[in-house]
């Protein structure tokens, strides 16, 4: 069977692709992936702070953006540390001063904790204000797993290399087909020009004369709508 | 009364109706074609479209002015950009459909009929190069991505444009001329499996009235007793606005599926089609309301924009680009953005592409003995680049999408809750974002190798038109062009961009 974008059977397959890739996307949701908030808007003396969260095993991100309360103005920079520890007090509390990052259009920290295990761990966030007082919020998250490594790239790159292999042969059968179409077209010219001379030669005797034969794209028509000539 | 040239139109189920040659034609799908073909649909898309744009504004305005908390930041720069890659990927130009700056002109234009003519010496595509480049250097400099005020007015000065130019001038100079957003889009469409074309050629060959260009003309109209010429009657029904004549049309080029051809045409012959992605950039010759691609500077440099436009895009969004900024600023003692900035996109917008362009050209003219110019084998292959591109503009759009795709319920349920001081709509759910970024990666990477595989193949096709006795000489130099790109890209994807999913690290 001729593989054309036509068939309606190529368009089947592609759609059953199309199905199975989201099938598998699905399975991949969870609590990975980028950041998220924890805390949104909540109001400390002075601010109101919102913290997304990257709690990936390894090395961690929190980003604390400060707003000032009324978002008027911006607010005086206060200074940010986070500090994290399991739920199950296994290990020590640790604490990460929060550097602040180069935003143009708010206030925004990161902190790197580092998280050793998928479990529960507790956050706070300690926002410390000019003149002094600290003011601190705490949440619990679950450090997960970056990622699944390798099979990553196997299992989603290959409804891409499924359709990279029907799409490249469709294109270079399409062109062959085109090239034996123009081909045939041009052989039937031939043949109707050999006609033509022969009819000549015969009817005048004029062997110098020969048939142009004429592109398949040109021609134009007038339409004042256009101010002229449309191609 | 004497009407000349009128066509009755087909009826459905007309021997010459489509479907006859076993295309898959979405006007023949059940339901939707029957939408689609409805005279008002595109009205009925641009609506709601209209609407949400004027609640962004608004929101942009009066909404927090943290990003990740705005509507107007969140839709503009995560869900309207991965939509319209996405959209233009799996069906077509959907978005030029459904645009909502189009229904402030229609409305004009009931009261204040257009009386100028575009500007003849910019009837080409550097009015939209220059509004192209100048998004992209805005969206750097003003942090578009991070500023909600900014956006808004983006929106609102785009809303403006096209007002005034459309109810200005004739016909749809905005979207052909001007408007940046339709380049792109243009371009990226020569990359979708939908086309709006003829369904059966021979029944455009016997057509007399030509009225998918012309527009149907209303021949009742009351005129006396007196001979009169089709062209001056009212126009009930307008043809292509972008001077696209459908039996010479080829491909998506400056096709904004409208429909207006659709709902002219009286045979009832035009549809919208599948084909092959990409197969149109291999073709020669005239293209109708575009001219030949071959020896059209615009066409390439618009080209050259898109690709290296998308590689500078991602690039500047990278920890790379603040050091290299902040190194620049050294060398130079510059303690302003706009001309370091000016730098990078000169560099990446002019010296990059005509060093590759220029060189795989030369490479080019001198292994194949070619007559033909620098310049004339640079129009040619630059669409070969085209495929390449629009996986670049794929795998960084669609990483904001896919790993934000969710984060508009929190938002809407956010801006919801700041306007009524109710949760009307539920508890902010902050948690909600979208996939996770080791899903993203390897689809960014198949975004990437797709369009690679694009590129390569369209650039073998017209390396064999090129020459067809040593095709391999023509194709080597490209070749290693478009690679050299899709290793850049890669690389960029590998570079850290903190909190791209949330955008609060752009």
């Amino acid at each position: 069977m001729r593989l054309s974008w036509h068939t309606p059977d190529c368009l089947r397959h592609l759609i059953g692709m199309a199905a199975l890739w989201l099938t598998m996307c699905s399975v991949a949701f969870a609590h990975e992936g980028p950041p998220f908030p924890v805390l949104m808007d909540e109001p400390i003396p002075g601010y109101r702070v919102s913290v997304w969260a990257d709690p990936d095993i390894g090395t961690g991100k929190f980003y604390v953006v400060t707003e000032s309360p009324n978002s008027a103005n911006s607010p005086p920079e206060p200074q940010v540390e986070v500090w994290v520890e399991p739920v199950s007090k296994r290990l020590p509390k640790v604490t990460y001063v929060a550097h602040r990052e180069d935003v143009r259009n708010w206030m925004q920290f990161l902190a790197e904790p580092e998280f050793d295990a998928q479990e529960l761990w507790n956050v706070g966030i300690v926002v410390t204000a000019p003149e002094g007082t600290p003011h601190e919020l705490q949440v619990e998250v679950e450090a997960t797993p970056p990622g699944m490594g390798p099979w990553d790239l196997a299992i989603y790159l290959f409804p891409f290399l499924m359709f990279g292999g029907l799409w490249g042969v469709g294109l270079i059968r399409s062109w062959h087909a085109n090239d034996r179409s123009n081909r045939k077209d041009l052989a039937a010219k031939d043949d109707s020009q050999n006609n033509d001379e022969k009819l000549e030669v015969e009817s005048s005797s004029s062997i110098n004369r020969r048939v142009q034969s004429g592109g398949t794209h040109s021609g134009s028509f007038s339409s004042p709508a256009f101010g002229g000539r449309v191609t | 009364m004497t009407v000349l040239d009128v066509e009755r139109p087909l009826e459905r189920g007309d021997p010459q109706s489509p479907g006859a040659n076993g295309q898959f034609d979405l006007l023949e799908v059940p339901l939707l074609g029957g939408f689609l073909r409805w005279r008002w649909s595109r009205t009925f898309l641009q609506l709601p479209v209209l609407l949400l744009s004027l609640l962004m504004i608004a929101h942009a305005f009066f909404g927090p002015q943290l990003a990740p908390k705005n509507l107007a930041a969140l839709l503009t720069w995560v869900h309207f950009r991965g939509l319209v890659v996405l959209v233009l990927l799996v069906g077509g130009n959907f978005f030029c459909m459904a645009c909502p700056f189009m229904l402030p002109r229609e409305l004009a234009r009931r009261f204040v009929k257009p009386s100028w003519r575009w500007p003849r010496i910019l009837r080409n595509k550097w009015p939209s190069i220059i509004c192209l480049v100048g998004v992209l250097f805005a969206y750097e400099l003003f942090d578009l991505w991070g500023s909600p005020w900014w956006t808004g007015a983006l929106i609102v000065g785009y809303f403006a444009a096209a007002f005034a130019i459309d109810t200005a001038f004739e016909r749809a100079s905005f979207c052909k001329y001007v408007c940046p957003v339709g380049q792109f889009n243009f371009l990226s469409a020569t990359m979708s499996p939908l086309e709006v074309k003829v369904r059966q050629p021979d029944v455009c060959h016997e057509c007399t009235t030509k009225d998918c260009i012309r527009g149907r003309h209303d021949v009742n109209a009351p005129c006396g007793d007196q001979t009169i010429i089709l062209s001056e009657l009212p126009i009930i029904q307008r043809g292509c606005e972008l001077a696209l004549f459908q039996p010479r049309k080829v491909g998506n080029l400056d096709c904004t599926f409208c429909l207006d051809c659709v709902y002219a045409c009286p045979h009832d012959n035009i549809g919208i089609i599948a084909r092959l992605p990409g197969e149109e950039l291999a073709g020669t010759g005239t293209r109708s309301g575009i001219g030949n691609l071959d020896k059209n500077a615009g066409w390439t440099v618009l080209t050259a924009v898109f690709v290296f436009g998308a590689l500078l895009n991602a690039f500047a969004m990278t920890s790379p680009v603040y050091v290299l900024e902040q190194e620049i600023s050294r060398w130079t003692g510059l303690r302003v953005e706009w001309p370091i900035l000016g730098m990078l996109f000169m560099f990446g917008l002019i010296i990059e592409p005509a060093i590759l362009l220029g060189t795989a050209a030369a490479v080019t003219q001198y292994w194949t003995h070619s007559k033909v110019t620098m310049w004339g084998i640079i129009n040619r292959f630059a669409r070969s680049l085209i495929p390449l591109g629009f996986g670049i503009w794929l795998a960084h759009y669609g990483f904001h999408f896919f790993t934000g795709a969710l984060t508009i319920i929190p938002v809407t349920q956010n801006a919801c809750r700041m306007a009524f001081g109710l949760d009307l709509l539920g508890k902010p759910m902050w948690q909600m974002g979208g996939l996770p970024e080791s899903v993203v990666y390897p689809m960014e990477l198949g975004f990437l190798g797709l369009g690679l595989l694009g590129s390569l193949l369209v650039c073998w096709r017209i390396a064999s038109q090129f020459n067809s006795q040593a095709p391999t000489k023509a194709f080597f130099p490209w070749s290693v062009v478009i690679i050299t790109l899709f290793v850049s890209a890669c690389w960029i994807l590998t570079q850290p961009m903190d909190m791209r999913g949330t955008f609060l690290g752009g």
